[in-house]
C-alpha cells in the first residue's frame, strides 16, 4: 500500500499487521524522506512490528510513480529480520538465512533490500545463492539516491545505515519474473578483457572509454562525452551473454577519462562477452508486459505484485515510463490478478529468475506476484 | 553485416568458451578455482546447481572409491556422496565421458523440478555435476560436447590446483613440524647450537643468542672464539672435533666462569648428518647444572648419612607398609632390606606391650603427628631389643602425609647397663647398711671373744664350766663369721692383700675342703697347670670357693648321680663377656668354675642371689650371706661373679679375678696359725673402746707382754713421748676421737721410727687407710683372731734393748 503522509506509516503498518500473528513489514520510502528518517525509525520501533525498509529515488504505486511517502507491504514472516552489514569489506559476514526447520516450509520469498552504491553486491547475491540455492526465491532492489552518491539508504530497528543488505523472509510463494527489452544494436561481441568488480578497463584488448565511445558513435550514431556521461550511455548499455535468455544488462555509469575506464552500476566479470545494447520506448514497455506474462503462469490469485523498475528507465522513457507501469497493470489484470503493482523506482533490481540464478539486473523491470 | 543465425551461435559459443576457458585456473585453491569458473558456468548456462566430486584416499568399507565434496554451488550440508549418488559419479569416471541423468535417478531431495543432470569425468580423480533445470528436456550433445572440452581443460587445472593443496598442505605441516621443534627449542632452558665441520656456528636458540649479547641471526659464520676465552673456545672446538671424529654423542661436563662466579655446564654433542649420512656438523644443548649439582651432592649427603646412620630408618606409606630401611635397621632386626621393603612395619611388633600401646601409637602418625617413645621391637631370629622410637610424617606440597619416617635407636644395651647400675645402686645400700651394723657387732664380739678366752684360762679346773665357755666362743666365732661375711659382701672386710698362685692355692683349698663334700657326691677337678697368680686375699678366696662348693653341695642333694666340677682355667674375655663387663677388655682372667648337675635355680630367684640374707635353703640350713660374700669379695678382687642355671639341670657359678703379669714374683705362701708368746716386752695399746682395750690388754699380759694403756691419739702421744726409748710396739685402733691412730702413727714414726706400729680396724683398710702407705702385715681386723695378731706381734716387734 502506499502511504502519502509518513505520520500514518507506524498506524498503517500495525492495522496492516493485525492480518499476520507473525509479521514482517517491508517498507520502500521515497527518497525525500531522508531527513526525517530517524524520527521514522524510532515511531516504527515503539510500533513493536519487525520491519526491514530502504531508501529509494522513486516510488511506484499503480502506474504512478511518487517522491514523497512510502509503499509499506506487511507479509507473513518465517524469521525474524536478516542484516547484512560491511559489505564494502571482504570479510563481511551472510548468517545462516534458513532457520532450522523451515527447509520442509514449501518455497518461501525473501524480499532483500541492498544498497547499491556500495562495494560487494554481485558476490552477496552470489554467496546467497550459494547458501540456499532456490530454495529461496529472491526478490528485491538495490536503493539508493537519485543523484548517485553514497549515503546510508538501509534501516531497521537499529538505524539507517549504507553498505548493507537487509532480507525479510515471509512464507509467500512466489513468481518472479525480470525483463529489461533492451535489444542488440549490433552481432560483434565485446570482451571485458581486463575488469575489476564493476570497473572495466579494457574491452576487445583497447581502453574501454576510447572503445566504448567509438561502438556507440559508430553502431549507436551518438557521442558519448565523458562530460554528462550517463545521459546518453544510459541509452547505450551493454548486455552480458546469457544462453537462452536476455542478456544482462549492465548499465555504464560514469567514464573515467584519466585512465579510460569505466564504471558500470554492477559488476562485469574478466572475459565476459557482452552486447551493446539499445532500446526503444516500444521495446521496454514490451519488456514490461512480457514480464508480467511470465509471472502468471498459473491462476493463482496473488496477494501482492511488487514492481522494481529501473531508475534509469525511468530516464530512457521519461514520460513514457507511466505508461510502461500501466501497461504492466493492465497486463495483470488480463491474467485476472486483482493486486496493484506497487514498488519502487530502484538503481539495479534483483531476481531468483524463476528456477534459475539468483542475478542482479540493470535497466530491468523485475515483477514479482506473491500468493499464500 | 548481417550474419545467419547459425553464424551466431557458434560465435555465441566460441565466446561462451572463450570466457570459460579464461575463467579456468583463476586460483590455485582448489575451491576458488572451482568458484571463478563454475560461476561463469552457472551464470553463463543458467545452471542452478553446480557440484565437484573427487576421490577420497579412503575406500568405502566394501572396498569401493569414495568420492567427497569438493564444492559445490549452492552449498550442501553432505560432504560426502551417499551411497545412491555414488554409483552413476563412478560410473561417468569408468566411462570417461560425460553421462546424462534424469533428476529423479539422482534422488537429491535439494531440487524440487524434473531438471537434468550431466556428469562430466574430472580426469582420474572426480566428476562435475551440473543440475540443468527442468525447462531443459535434453542437453544437446553438441552442448555437452563444447563443455566437454573446456571442462577437460578445468580438469587438469583443478588437478594442479588439488597437487598444490596437497604441497600446501605437506608443507603446512612441515611448517607446523618445525614450529613445534622450534618452539620445543625456544621454550626449554637449555641453550641449542648447530656448527658446522669448522666449528663456525649455523644456528643458534634465541636464548643462547640472548646470552651472547646478538639476534640469532648474526651468528651465522661466527665461532666460539668471537664469544669466549681463547682457551675455552679452542676446548669447545677440540671437542666438535673429537665427537665429530668418533661420530657419537658425547656428555662433557665443564666449569666455566660466568660473570666471575664458577658454573658447572653439562654439554651434550653429537654429530649432524646430512641426507646421506654424512657428518656435517656438530649439535650441541648445554644447560647449567650447578643448582642440579648441589642438589645432587646434598641429596647423596643426605643417602649417606641414611645408609651409615647408627640408628635405623625406615620409611613406610600411609598404611605402614615399609618402602625403604638401611643398613642400621638390617643390622638391628636381621631383616635383610629386600626382605623388609614391601612389608608391614608390624613384622617388628613384639606383643610385649597392649594392644591399647600400637594403637595410640598408629592413630597418632596417622594423623600427622610425631609419635615418640620407647618400646620393645621383635628381630627376625625373634629376639627381643629395646628400641627408643620416633616416627614422623613426611608431608607433600599440598599438606598431605605421603610417607612417615621412623627412627628408632637399640637402646638394650642401654637399658641393660641401668639394670646393673640399680641393682649395684641397691647393693651399695644394702652393704653401707649391712657394714654399719657388722662394725658394731663385730667389737662386741671382739670384747665377747677376748673375755671368754680369759676366762677359759681361768676355768681348766671345772670341765663343765669350761665346756659352757667354750661352746659361747665358738657361737662367738660364728657370728664374727657372719659379720665377716656381711663386711665382706659390704666390701669392708679388712683385706690382707698379697701376690699368690691361685692354681697351688686352690688344689689346696679344695683338698681340704673335699672331705665336706659326701663321697656320694662325684666331684670333678679341671685345673690348668699354668701358674696364676692374682692379688688378692686369701682367706676371702678361700671362702669365695668353700661357699661355691657347698652351694653345690647342698644343690644336688637329692638327685640321681650328683656330680659337681671344679674347674680353674686362664680365661680372655670373649666379645660376650666384655658385653656383660664393658671395662674387661684387653685384661686376662682366672675363671673359678663351680658346675653342679642339681635342681638348678628359678629365674624369678636369679636377680636376687646375691641380696644378703635372701635364700631358698630351707631354715636353719643358710644363712643367706654365702653368695652375698662371694659377690662382695669378687667386687673387692675387681674380679666377675656370673651365673647361669636352668631349673632341673643345674648351675654354673663363675667366678673370675684378674691376673697380674708377676712371672718372676715371690710368691707367698699361706700362714700357718699359733700363738707366739712375748718376753715382758712394752706394748702401747691404743683404742677408744673402752672394754676391748680392757680385753686386748688382758690378752697381752696373758701372752707375756707388759701394757700401757691410752684411749686416744693424744693420749697415746704423750706416753709414746715419755716411753718411746723403751717402747717395743705399738698397737693402736685406727678410728678414735681428738687424735685418730693413722695421724698419731705418723708423729711416733716421727719420733721414733724403729717402733713398729700396728694398727686395728672393724674396717676395710683400704677405707680408713687409703691415702696412708701402710704394708698389709701392719693391719689387723677386728675381732681379733689372737693366734694370728700373736704372730703379727712376734714378727715386728722391736727386740729388747741390749745394754752394753
Amino acid at each position: 500500500m502506499y502511504i502519502a503522509s509518513i505520520q500514518q506509516l507506524p498506524q498503517a503498518i500495525q492495522q496492516a499487521a493485525t492480518s499476520y500473528e507473525q509479521p514482517i513489514a517491508v517498507i520502500m520510502l521515497a527518497e525525500s524522506h531522508a531527513g526525517q528518517i530517524n524520527r521514522i525509525i524510532d515511531e516504527l520501533v515503539e510500533s513493536a512490528i519487525p520491519f526491514i525498509g530502504a531508501i529509494f529515488p522513486a516510488l511506484i504505486h499503480g502506474d504512478r510513480t511518487f517522491t514523497e511517502g512510502a509503499i509499506v507491504n506487511v507479509f507473513p514472516a518465517i524469521a525474524a529480520p536478516i542484516l547484512i552489514t560491511g559489505l564494502n569489506r571482504d570479510d563481511y559476514h551472510i548468517p545462516e538465512l534458513l532457520p532450522a526447520g523451515a527447509a520442509g516450509t514449501g518455497s518461501p520469498t525473501g524480499i532483500i533490500l541492498l544498497d547499491a552504491m556500495t562495494t560487494h553486491t554481485d558476490t552477496l547475491l552470489a554467496g546467497i545463492f550459494n547458501q540456499v540455492g532456490n530454495r529461496i526465491h529472491f526478490f528485491g532492489g538495490c536503493s539508493g539516491f537519485s543523484d548517485l552518491v553514497h549515503r546510508p539508504c538501509i534501516f531497521t530497528t537499529d538505524g539507517i545505515i549504507r553498505d548493507a543488505a537487509v532480507i525479510a523472509l515471509t512464507s509467500l510463494n512466489s513468481s518472479l519474473s525480470a525483463r529489461h527489452g533492451w535489444q542488440r544494436l549490433n552481432h560483434e561481441p565485446i570482451i571485458a578483457t581486463r575488469t575489476c568488480k564493476n570497473v572495466v578497463h579494457e574491452m576487445n584488448w583497447e581502453p574501454a572509454y576510447d572503445f566504448y565511445h567509438t561502438s556507440v558513435k559508430t553502431h549507436g550514431e551518438s557521442d558519448v562525452t565523458a562530460d554528462a556521461f550517463y545521459n546518453k550511455a544510459s541509452y547505450f548499455p551493454l548486455g552480458l551473454y546469457r544462453e537462452h535468455q536476455e542478456d544482462v544488462v549492465r548499465d555504464p555509469l560514469l567514464a573515467n577519462t584519466s585512465d579510460q575506464s569505466i564504471q558500470f552500476a554492477s559488476s562485469v566479470p574478466e572475459n565476459s562477452v557482452m552486447y551493446l545494447l539499445h532500446g526503444n520506448t516500444g521495446s521496454l514497455i514490451e519488456a514490461a508486459i512480457t514480464a508480467v506474462d511470465d509471472c502468471c503462469t498459473a491462476a493463482i490469485q496473488a496477494d501482492h505484485c511488487l514492481i522494481m523498475d529501473c531508475f534509469s528507465r525511468t530516464l530512457v522513457l521519461g514520460d513514457a515510463f507511466g505508461r510502461e507501469l500501466a501497461a504492466a497493470g493492465r497486463q495483470l489484470q488480463i491474467h485476472g490478478q486483482h493486486a496493484i503493482p506497487e514498488g519502487a523506482v530502484t538503481l539495479g533490481e534483483i531476481s531468483s529468475y524463476g528456477e534459475d540464478y539468483l542475478e542482479l539486473f540493470n535497466k530491468t523491470i523485475v515483477v514479482g506476484l506473491l500468493y499464500a | 553485416m548481417p550474419e545467419s543465425s547459425a553464424q551466431s551461435a557458434i560465435i555465441n559459443d566460441v565466446l561462451l568458451l572463450y570466457e570459460l576457458s579464461l575463467a579456468i585456473g583463476s586460483s590455485l585453491d582448489a575451491r576458488k578455482n572451482c568458484e571463478g569458473f563454475l560461476n561463469i558456468l552457472q551464470a553463463r548456462k543458467n545452471i542452478t546447481q553446480v557440484a565437484v566430486w573427487i576421490l577420497t584416499d579412503a575406500d568405502h568399507a566394501d572396498g569401493s572409491p569414495q568420492l567427497s565434496l569438493l564444492y559445490a554451488n549452492p552449498r550442501r550440508s553432505t560432504p560426502v556422496a551417499g551411497r545412491e549418488r555414488t554409483p552413476p559419479l563412478l560410473r561417468t569416471m569408468h566411462e570417461r565421458r560425460p553421462v546424462t541423468i534424469s533428476s529423479p535417478e539422482m534422488d537429491d531431495e535439494r531440487l524440487a523440478g524434473d531438471g537434468l543432470f550431466v556428469l562430466f569425468p574430472l580426469a582420474e580423480f572426480g566428476v562435475l555435476e551440473l543440475y540443468f533445470p527442468s525447462r531443459h528436456a535434453t542437453i544437446p550433445p553438441r552442448t555437452v560436447n563444447q563443455l566437454k572440452n573446456v571442462i577437460d581443460k578445468f580438469a587438469a587445472s583443478l588437478a594442479g590446483s588439488l597437487a598444490h593443496e596437497r604441497l600446501q598442505h605437506t608443507e603446512a605441516l612441515l611448517r607446523q613440524s618445525e614450529n613445534r621443534y622450534r618452539m620445543l627449542i625456544e621454550n626449554l632452558p637449555q641453550r641449542f647450537f648447530i656448527k658446522d665441520t669448522s666449528s663456525n656456528f649455523v644456528a643458534i636458540s634465541h636464548n643462547l643468542a640472548s646470552d651472547l649479547g646478538i639476534q640469532p641471526d648474526e651468528v651465522s659464520g661466527k665461532n666460539d672464539f668471537d664469544f669466549f676465552p681463547a682457551e675455552l673456545a679452542k676446548k669447545f672446538q677440540m671437542d666438535d672435533q673429537r665427537v665429530m671424529q668418533q661420530g657419537k654423542p658425547e656428555e662433557i661436563e665443564e666449569r666455566v666462569i660466568v660473570r666471575g662466579e664458577e658454573r658447572i655446564i653439562q654439554t651434550i654433542k653429537a654429530p649432524a648428518l646430512d641426507r646421506d649420512g654424512n657428518i656435517a656438523g656438530v649439535l650441541g644443548m648445554f644447560w647449567d647444572i650447578s643448582e642440579q649439582k648441589k642438589d645432587r651432592e646434598q641429596i647423596a649427603r643426605l643417602v649417606a648419612s641414611v645408609e651409615h646412620a647408627q640408628d635405623a630408618i625406615i620409611i613406610s606409606d600411609q598404611e605402614a607398609r615399609i618402602q625403604y630401611v638401611n643398613p642400621a635397621f638390617e643390622q638391628m632386626t636381621g631383616y635383610a632390606a629386600s626382605d623388609a621393603v614391601g612389608q608391614f612395619t608390624r613384622i617388628l611388633r613384639s606383643n610385649k606391650h597392649p594392644e591399647a600401646f600400637y594403637k595410640h601409637m598408629l592413630d597418632t602418625v596417622q594423623q600427622g603427628n610425631i609419635w615418640r617413645g620407647e618400646m620393645i621391637i621383635q628381630c627376625r631370629d625373634g629376639s627381643l631389643r629395646h628400641v627408643e622410637r620416633n616416627i614422623a610424617p613426611v608431608f607433600d606440597d599440598a599438606g598431605e602425609v605421603i610417607c612417615h619416617v621412623t627412627i628408632q635407636r637399640d637402646i638394650t644395651e642401654h637399658k641393660q647397663m641401668e639394670e646393673k647400675f640399680l641393682h649395684a645402686q641397691k647393693m651399695e645400700s644394702l652393704g653401707i647398711l649391712v657394714g654399719g651394723v657388722a662394725h658394731e657387732f663385730n667389737n662386741a664380739l671382739a670384747g665377747i671373744t677376748g673375755r671368754l678366752y680369759l676366762l677359759k684360762r681361768k676355768l681348766t679346773a671345772s670341765a663343765t664350766a669350761l665346756n659352757d665357755v667354750e661352746i659361747a666362743e665358738e657361737l662367738c666365732f660364728r657370728s664374727a663369721d657372719m659379720v665377716k661375711k656381711m663386711l665382706a659382701f659390704a666390701r669392708k672386710s679388712p683385706l690382707q692383700m698379697h701376690d699368690f698362685d691361685l692354681g697351688s692355692f686352690i688344689r689346696e683349698t679344695f683338698r681340704l675342703h673335699r672331705l665336706s663334700i659326701p663321697e656320694s657326691i662325684t666331684v670333678h677337678t679341671m685345673f690348668e697347670a699354668d701358674t696364676m697368680v692374682i692379688h688378692g686375699d686369701t682367706s676371702q678366696v678361700q671362702q669365695i670357693i668353700i661357699n661355691l662348693l657347698n652351694n653345690a653341695r647342698d644343690a644336688v642333694e637329692g638327685v640321681d648321680n650328683p656330680e659337681i666340677t671344679l674347674s680353674l682355667a686362664h680365661f680372655v674375655p670373649d666379645a660376650t663377656f666384655i658385653q656383660a663387663h664393658p671395662d674387661t677388655a684387653d685384661r686376662h682372667f682366672a675363671r673359678i668354675s663351680v658346675d653342679d648337675n642339681g635342681h638348678g635355680i628359678h629365674p624369678s630367684d636369679l636377680p636376687h642371689i646375691f641380696d644378703p640374707f635372701y635364700t631358698t635353703k630351707e631354715v636353719g640350713k643358710g644363712t643367706g650371706l654365702g653368695l652375698a660374700m662371694v659377690y662382695g669379695a669378687c667386687g673387692m678382687h675387681e674380679g666377675y661373679v656370673d651365673v647361669t642355671s636352668q631349673p632341673g639341670k643345674g648351675t654354673r657359678m663363675e667366678i673370675c679375678l684378674p691376673l697380674i703379669d708377676t712371672p718372676d714374683h715371690t710368691l707367698e705362701s699361706a700362714p700357718l696359725p699359733a700363738t707366739a708368746r712375748g718376753h715382758g716386752e712394752l706394748i702401747l695399746l691404743v683404742d677408744d673402746e673402752e672394754m676391748l682395750r680392757e680385753t686386748l690388754k688382758e690378752v697381752l699380759l696373758s701372752l707375756g707382754y707388759r701394757v700401757l694403756e691410752a684411749s686416744d691419739g693424744e693420749q697415746a702421744m704423750q706416753l709414746f713421748s715419755s716411753h718411746h726409748h723403751e717402747l717395743a710396739l705399738v698397737l693402736m685402733d685406727v678410728v678414735m676421737p681428738r687424735m685418730g691412730g693413722v695421724e698419731a702413727g705418723r708423729l711416733m714414726q716421727a719420733m721414733q721410727p724403729d717402733v713398729p706400729v700396728i694398727f686395728c680396724t672393724g674396717y676395710d683398710k683400704h677405707d680408713v687407710m687409703a691415702d696412708e702407705n701402710i704394708a698389709d702385715d701392719m693391719t689387723v681386723s677386728k675381732p681379733y683372731n689372737i693366734e694370728l695378731i700373736s704372730q703379727q706381734i712376734a714378727r715386728h716387734i722391736r727386740k729388747p734393748f741390749t745394754s752394753g
